[in-house]
């Protein structure tokens, strides 16, 4: 399991077919529309200024209505409309498969009770950054789920520490994989973990004891944990309406601007290192 | 007769982890690991696999273009999408949309992965 959409749990567990989920995914692509679509057609923003603020947007983690009052095209009262209108026609999944007759209400309740205690899992608990960092809620994503899956992959216990301001690069006898997040937020997402740890994850992702901690496949294994964390946390930025893409992982931490530092988040495990980077 | 599968997944990792799953049920046979979209049509073709897990993102050819191709070539072939990567959601609708079968999400879950693959194959058409 993961963090998943209610409509992705359904169809795997067979509560729905594939077609019937394309249904109602089309009811709830016509009714839940965007911001801009709504300033649009009630005349407050033409095509051209909402593609404008749609294109602001990808370079910054702003809402749309926060970037649009920003650049002078739309007033707060005019926002807040916006606001209710998208929310009074906004449609959940299981609301459209009702609507559909695709399920009875009585499976959908039961349903979305198995999926809020699988998803439970992955609540994001607080993460602290140093005072003053900017969308911390939104960066503590990718933190916080780096804990439980590790947890939830290779069964360890990681405690999650403070963050901090630091300027240093992973020491090299880590194994060290970065991926970038662009779109609604843009930030560098940077695991390091030590070998025996690395070799541990490749046990349980790729099933077989390493060589030695050095292998390829302790590498690739590593990315590709970090490649479901960032995944995961993807997904939960979409469930909280940030469109959000990821970059592959690749090897190595990214090099620092002048005058720019890193957040690091140490997780205390009961043997090894494990470390967090987040750079903006 | 074991059903023949063919996995396509750019990470070493993720491909031994599918074959080790597969490993525990002998109706399924791994006939081919590809690493790529493109190198997942040339497989496809040559080892006609009853069923294809492939992955959404990958480099070269993506998950999607190779399912556009795989299903132009079959228009019944039987794809299951593995998903861990941004925009989930739109992704994996887009290929549902396009003609795959089932998504399944990482990590993985044994359990899962099976039943969804015996329920695709199940599946008339």
């Amino acid at each position: 399991m993961s963090v998943k959409f209610f409509g992705q749990f359904l169809l795997e567990r067979g509560a729905v077919s594939r077609t019937d989920l394309l249904k109602a995914i089309d009811l709830q692509q016509a009714r839940n529309r965007r911001l801009g679509e709504y300033a649009v057609r009630r005349g407050y923003l033409t095509e051209a200024q909402a593609e404008q603020v749609n294109q602001a947007q990808l370079s910054a983690d702003k809402f749309f209505g926060e970037i649009a009052i920003e650049m002078g095209l739309l007033e707060q009262g005019q926002v807040e409309e916006l606001l209710t209108l998208q929310q009074n026609d906004h449609i959940l999944i299981g609301e459209a498969l009702i609507t559909l007759k695709l399920i009875d209400s009585e499976r959908l309740e039961k349903e979305l009770a198995a999926f809020e205690q699988d998803q439970s899992r992955y609540v994001i608990d607080d993460v602290i950054f140093p005072p003053g960092t900017a969308h911390a809620s939104l960066l503590a994503v990718p933190v916080d789920l780096t804990a439980k899956l590790l947890r939830r992959i290779i069964g360890i216990q990681a405690k999650l520490g403070e963050g901090s301001l630091e300027t240093r690069s992973p020491v090299s006898r880590l194994v060290t994989v970065t991926t970038y997040f662009h779109g609604s937020l843009t930030c560098g997402y940077t695991l390091s973990i030590s070998k025996d740890i690395g070799s541990a994850v490749s046990q349980h992702i790729a099933g077989e004891a390493p060589a030695s901690p050095d292998s390829e496949i302790v590498i690739d294994s590593v990315k590709e944990l970090c490649n479901i964390i960032s995944g995961n946390a993807a997904a939960r930025y979409a469930q909280l309406g940030r469109k959000v893409e990821i970059s592959p992982p690749a090897e190595g931490a990214p090099t620092l601007d002048s005058g720019k530092t890193f957040v690091v988040f140490p997780l205390h495990v009961a043997e090894g290192a494990v470390e967090v980077r987040i750079s903006r | 007769m074991s059903s023949r599968v063919l996995l396509v997944d750019d990470s070493v990792s993720v491909g031994r982890q599918l074959e080790r799953i597969l490993a525990d049920h002998p109706a399924y046979e791994v006939v081919g690991h590809a690493q790529n979209g493109a190198e997942a049509v040339k497989l496809f073709a040559s080892k006609k696999p009853e069923l294809i897990v492939l992955d959404i993102v990958m480099p070269v050819m993506d998950g999607l273009q190779a399912l556009r191709a795989i299903l132009s070539m079959d228009e019944n072939a039987r794809v299951v999408m593995v998903s861990s990567v941004g925009g989930v959601g739109e992704k994996a609708a887009e290929a549902l949309r396009l003609g795959a079968r089932a998504v399944i999400s990482k990590p993985f879950e044994p359990k899962e992965v099976i039943s969804t693959f015996d329920r695709v194959l199940a599946e008339e058409g």
